[in-house]
C-alpha cells in the first residue's frame, strides 16, 4: 500500500497531470470565490454520487483505449443492462438486490465480450465494430423494455439503496466507484494481464515477439470495459430509480473526454488510473461548477468541449518535445 | 554430446512465392563468437526469425545440443535459452526498462502479484555491469538506441540464454559504443554464451568472430575461420553476382548542372549532404537500410523540412516547403511504396495517372474526362503500359505495370528532375528491364534523374554517378566507370571520422 501511495505521488508530481491538479485547483478556488455554497460536504458528495457511472464507464474505457481501442458502445451497454435489472426487478421484487448487480455485469460482461471478439479475433475497426454495436445494443434495450419506463414507485428499496445507502456517510455507489478504482489501480499496475494491455498498447510488434496474444488481451480488455458498463448500468437505475431503454445516451462520450482529460493516450499504451481520476474530478467539478452559475449553464457543453480540445493540446505538445529530444539524441550520433 | 550447440540443416522458408531462405546450413559451437554477413536481403534476419521461433520454416532440421527440436514461438526458443536482439530494437517505449527487461517473466509476491521492488532491484543488478547510466525506471523511449540495446542484452541475460543472437547491433552505435559493446560480448563468451553476431561491418567481424558464415541470395554460401579469409575473398563472395545483360545501353548525352544539393542537414536524419545531378544524367543514391537516403530525398522534395543547407535548381537557390513546391519547381517524386504513397488503388488507372497536375484537364473549373483519358493513353503507350483497361484500378496490374503507371503520372507534370526511391522494388527480372528502358529514355530526354537504390548490380548497371551514404552522411562519391562493388561495399560500411565522440 506504501509502494502505491509513493507511485500515486510520484505520478501527481511528473509533468502533465502536476498542469492538471493545477489548474483543478485554481478552478475550486474560483468557484469558492463566486460560489461558497458549492463547499459543502453534503454537495461535494451529491456531486460525485452523480458522477460515479462516468467514471465507472471511464476505467473500462480506460483498457480498451491502452489497448490502442476504442468502445462507442459502453453507453448502449448501460441501457440494455438497466432495462434488464429493472424489468426483472420489478416482476421479482423478492430476490436480493446483490441478484441484479450481478446480472448487470454479465449482462455487460456479455456485450463486451461481443466487441472484444468482433475487434480482437475478427480484426474489425474498434471505432466502427463499437459503433454498429452501439446501435444493436440500444436496439436490445428498446425490445427488452418494450418502450416501458420505470419509475421510482417500481424500485424495491433493496435495489435502490444498494446505490443511494450509505456506510460511514458515504453513499454504496460511491463507495463501489473508490473500490474499483484501487482494484484497477492493481490490475493495471501488478497484475500480467493489466500490463500486457499497456504492452500490446505500446507495441504490437513487440507484443508479439514477446510471446503475448495480443487477440486475447484485446478481447479481455473489451469485456471488462463491458462488464464495467452493465454494472454502472444497474447502479444507474438504483441511483435515481428511474428507468428508459434511452438513460445514459451520449455517455461514451463523457467516458471517452475523462480518459483525454486523464492523459490517456487515444493511440494507446499510455494511461493510468491515477490520470483517470484527476481527469473524472475535473470534469465532474466542472459540470458542477457550471450548473451552479445561472448565466453559464448555457455555455455547458461548449465549455468541456473547450477543456478536452485543451488537454489534447496539451498531449500533442508534450508528445512533440519528446520527439525532438529523441531526434537530437540521435543527431549527436550522425 | 555434439560439437555443436546449435545446428541447422537445409532450413527452407517462403513467404507465399518468395523464397527468403533457400535450404541454409549453419552451426555454431559452444562458447564462440560467430559473425553472419551478407547483403541487405540475403535472408540473414528470416534466418533469425527461424531460430527465435517467430517463423516456423517450411523444412530443414535444427538441432540444439545434438537433439532434433522445433519451436512453434519465441517462449518455446526462451525455454530453450535461445534469445535475440533484434535490428530495430523490438521494445515497449512506454514501459519503463525494468518492465521491457522482465516481460513475460515478471517476478510476483505470494498474492500473485508484481513485485516492482524486487524486480526493479533484479534490474539494476543485471544493468549495472553493462552500464552504470541507466535509470531503470525510466521509459525504455526515452534512452539512446545504444542504451536500449544493453537493456535488450540484460533482458537475455536475466532469461539465461546460452545463445544469444544480435542483429546489427553496432549499426547505429558510436566507436565508442562499439568498443563497449565489444567488451560486453567477450565477456559474456568467456562466460560460456555462444554468440551469433550479424554484422555489415568487417571491423566487427575481425574485432570479435572466430567464424564467419556468408549468406546470398538467401542461400548459404559457405563458413570459415576468419583468421583464414582475406576481406578481399569475404567481399566477393558476399555480393558475387553476374553483371549480364540486365541493364539496356545509355545513351544519354549529359549536359548541365540542374540539381545542386548543397550542404543539406536535417537533426536526426543527415547531415552535410552535398552532390550535383546533370541534365540526362543518373545519380544513383546508395548505401546500406537506414542510411538516411529517403530522408534526403523526401527533404529534396519538400515531404520533410532541411534544417540547413540549399538546393539549386539550374544555379538558381530554390526553397521548396511542401511537394506542390518541389512539383512547380519541376522536381519530381517517384515514392518507394508505390502502393501507399505512390497509386490511388479506389481510382482507375487514368486518374492515377492525371491525379498529380489534375489543374491542366480543367476547363473552367470543370474536369474533362475526355481529355484525362486521353492524356493517360497517350502516356501509357509511351511507356509501354501492359493494360487492358484504362478505367480498372491499378490492382489489376502487375507489380511492374504499376510501377509504369506512377511513372506516366509524373510524366504529365512538367519535370526536370525525377528522384525515384527504389524504383524497381519488388519488381521481377523482367519488368526491371523495361522499367531501366524508361529510365534511360527519361535520360536522354534531358531529365535529371536520382535513383535511390540498395541493389549494387542495379546502382552499378544504370549509374552515371554513384553516392554512397552511410549513418546520414556522405561516405563516398564516384563515378561509373571504374567503380565496383566492392569500393562501394566499402564505403557503405565506413564510419565517418572526426564525429565520434
Amino acid at each position: 500500500m506504501k509502494n502505491e501511495k509513493k507511485s500515486l505521488l510520484k505520478s501527481i508530481l511528473n509533468g502533465r497531470n502536476t498542469g492538471l491538479l493545477i489548474a483543478f485547483a485554481v478552478l475550486l478556488i474560483i468557484a469558492a470565490i463566486i460560489t461558497p455554497s458549492m463547499y459543502s460536504i453534503s454537495s461535494f458528495m451529491n456531486m460525485f454520487q452523480n458522477n460515479a457511472v462516468y467514471m465507472m464507464l471511464a476505467v473500462g474505457m480506460m483498457l480498451v483505449i491502452i489497448t490502442g481501442g476504442i468502445d462507442l458502445s459502453v453507453a448502449s451497454t448501460l441501457g440494455l443492462s438497466g432495462v434488464i435489472c429493472s424489468s426483472l426487478m420489478s416482476k421479482n421484487p423478492e430476490v436480493p438486490a446483490i441478484v441484479w448487480v450481478l446480472l448487470g455485469i454479465l449482462v455487460g460482461a456479455l456485450c463486451g465480450a461481443f466487441n472484444g471478439f468482433i475487434v480482437g479475433y475478427l480484426k474489425m475497426v474498434p471505432m466502427i465494430a463499437t459503433l454498429g454495436t452501439m446501435y444493436i445494443f440500444r436496439g436490445f434495450a428498446f425490445l427488452a423494455s418494450g418502450g416501458e419506463w420505470w419509475f421510482p414507485h417500481q424500485f424495491t428499496e433493496g435495489y435502490v439503496k444498494f446505490a443511494t445507502g450509505k456506510i460511514l456517510g458515504v453513499y454504496n455507489i460511491l463507495w463501489i466507484t473508490i473500490i474499483l478504482f484501487i482494484l484497477f489501480g492493481i490490475f493495471l499496475g501488478y497484475t500480467a494481464p493489466g500490463r500486457r494491455i499497456y504492452a500490446i498498447g505500446t507495441n504490437k510488434e513487440s507484443a508479439k515477439v514477446a510471446g503475448i496474444k495480443e487477440p486475447q488481451i484485446t478481447f479481455m480488455a473489451f469485456t471488462i470495459c463491458g462488464a464495467l458498463a452493465g454494472l454502472a448500468g444497474m447502479l444507474y437505475t438504483a441511483n435515481y430509480a428511474i428507468c428508459y431503454y434511452g438513460m445514459g445516451d451520449g455517455y461514451e462520450m463523457i467516458a471517452i473526454a475523462i480518459c483525454i482529460l486523464g492523459g490517456v493516450s487515444i493511440t494507446g499504451g499510455k494511461g493510468s488510473i491515477d490520470g483517470v481520476i484527476i481527469g473524472a474530478l475535473m470534469m465532474s467539478v466542472i459540470t458542477y461548477f457550471i450548473s451552479l452559475l445561472p448565466g453559464l449553464s448555457v455555455w455547458q457543453s461548449a465549455i468541456q468541449g473547450a477543456i478536452i480540445i485543451i488537454a489534447v493540446l496539451i498531449n500533442i505538445f508534450t508528445g512533440l518535445s519528446a520527439k525532438k529530444r529523441v531526434l537530437k539524441e540521435r543527431g549527436a550520433l550522425i | 554430446m555434439s560439437n555443436y550447440v546449435l545446428e541447422l540443416k537445409d532450413v527452407v522458408k517462403t513467404f507465399g512465392g518468395v523464397t527468403a531462405l533457400n535450404g541454409v546450413h549453419f552451426q555454431l559451437k559452444r562458447g564462440e563468437i560467430h559473425a553472419l554477413m551478407g547483403e541487405n536481403g540475403a535472408g540473414k534476419s528470416t534466418f533469425i526469425k527461424v531460430i527465435t521461433g517467430v517463423h516456423q520454416p517450411d523444412s530443414g532440421v535444427m538441432l540444439l545440443e545434438g537433439e532434433r527440436i522445433s519451436l512453434r514461438s519465441t517462449s518455446d526458443s526462451a525455454k530453450l535459452g535461445i534469445a535475440a536482439i533484434y535490428q530495430h530494437v523490438t521494445a515497449f517505449p512506454d514501459l519503463s526498462v525494468t518492465e521491457n527487461i522482465f516481460m513475460g517473466q515478471e517476478l510476483k509476491n505470494r498474492a500473485g502479484l508484481y513485485n516492482w521492488k524486487l524486480m526493479n532491484r533484479k534490474a539494476v543488478e543485471l544493468i549495472e555491469p553493462l552500464s552504470k547510466e541507466i535509470d531503470v525506471m525510466k521509459p525504455m523511449g526515452s534512452l539512446s538506441v545504444a542504451q536500449q540495446q544493453l537493456v535488450e542484452i540484460a533482458k537475455a541475460l536475466s532469461r539465461d540464454a546460452r545463445i544469444l543472437i544480435m542483429d546489427e547491433p553496432t549499426a547505429s552505435l558510436t566507436k565508442t559504443e562499439c568498443e563497449e559493446l565489444y567488451l560486453i560480448a567477450e565477456r559474456l563468451r568467456d562466460d560460456g554464451v555462444s554468440i551469433i553476431f550479424i554484422t555489415h561491418k568487417f571491423e566487427d567481424m575481425y574485432r570479435l568472430a572466430t567464424r564467419v558464415t556468408v549468406f546470398r541470395d538467401s542461400q548459404y554460401i559457405g563458413t570459415w575461420d576468419v583468421d583464414k579469409i582475406s576481406n578481399q575473398k569475404l567481399i566477393t563472395e558476399m555480393v558475387n553476382r553476374e553483371l549480364d545483360q540486365m541493364y539496356p545501353h545509355k545513351t544519354a548525352k549529359i549536359g548541365e548542372v540542374v540539381l545542386e544539393i548543397d550542404k543539406l542537414n536535417k537533426e536526426g536524419y543527415f547531415k552535410d549532404i552535398s552532390f550535383q545531378v546533370r541534365k540526362g544524367e543518373i545519380v544513383a543514391l546508395t548505401g546500406l537500410v537506414g542510411a538516411g537516403r529517403t530522408e534526403v530525398c523526401q527533404t529534396i522534395f519538400g515531404i520533410m523540412k532541411a534544417d540547413g543547407g540549399s538546393v539549386k535548381l539550374n544555379n538558381e537557390a530554390v526553397s521548396i516547403k511542401s511537394p506542390i513546391d518541389a512539383l512547380n519547381w519541376g522536381i519530381g517524386l517517384l515514392p518507394e511504396d508505390r502502393q501507399i504513397q505512390g497509386l490511388i488503388n479506389e481510382l482507375p488507372i487514368y486518374q492515377n495517372v492525371s491525379s498529380a497536375t489534375i489543374t491542366k484537364f480543367q476547363k473552367k473549373n470543370i474536369l474533362i474526362e475526355e481529355k484525362e483519358i486521353e492524356n493517360a493513353i497517350d502516356l501509357c503507350q509511351k511507356i509501354n503500359l501492359k493494360a487492358k483497361d484504362i478505367s480498372a484500378p491499378p490492382s489489376s496490374l502487375s507489380g511492374g505495370n504499376q510501377q509504369k503507371v506512377v511513372f506516366a503520372k509524373l510524366l504529365t507534370c512538367d519535370l526536370k528532375v525525377l528522384i525515384m526511391d527504389e524504383p524497381t522494388k519488388g519488381i521481377d527480372v523482367g519488368a526491371k528491364y523495361s522499367i531501366y528502358e524508361i529510365m534511360n529514355e527519361l535520360a536522354c530526354k534531358g531529365y535529371g534523374i536520382i535513383m535511390v537504390s540498395s541493389e549494387m548490380p542495379e546502382v552499378l548497371g544504370m549509374a552515371d554517378h554513384i553516392v554512397v551514404m552511410k549513418s546520414g552522411r556522405v561516405t563516398g562519391s564516384f563515378e561509373r566507370k571504374g567503380a565496383t562493388q566492392e569500393m562501394i561495399l566499402e564505403a557503405s560500411l565506413k564510419q565517418h571520422n572526426g564525429t565520434e565522440d
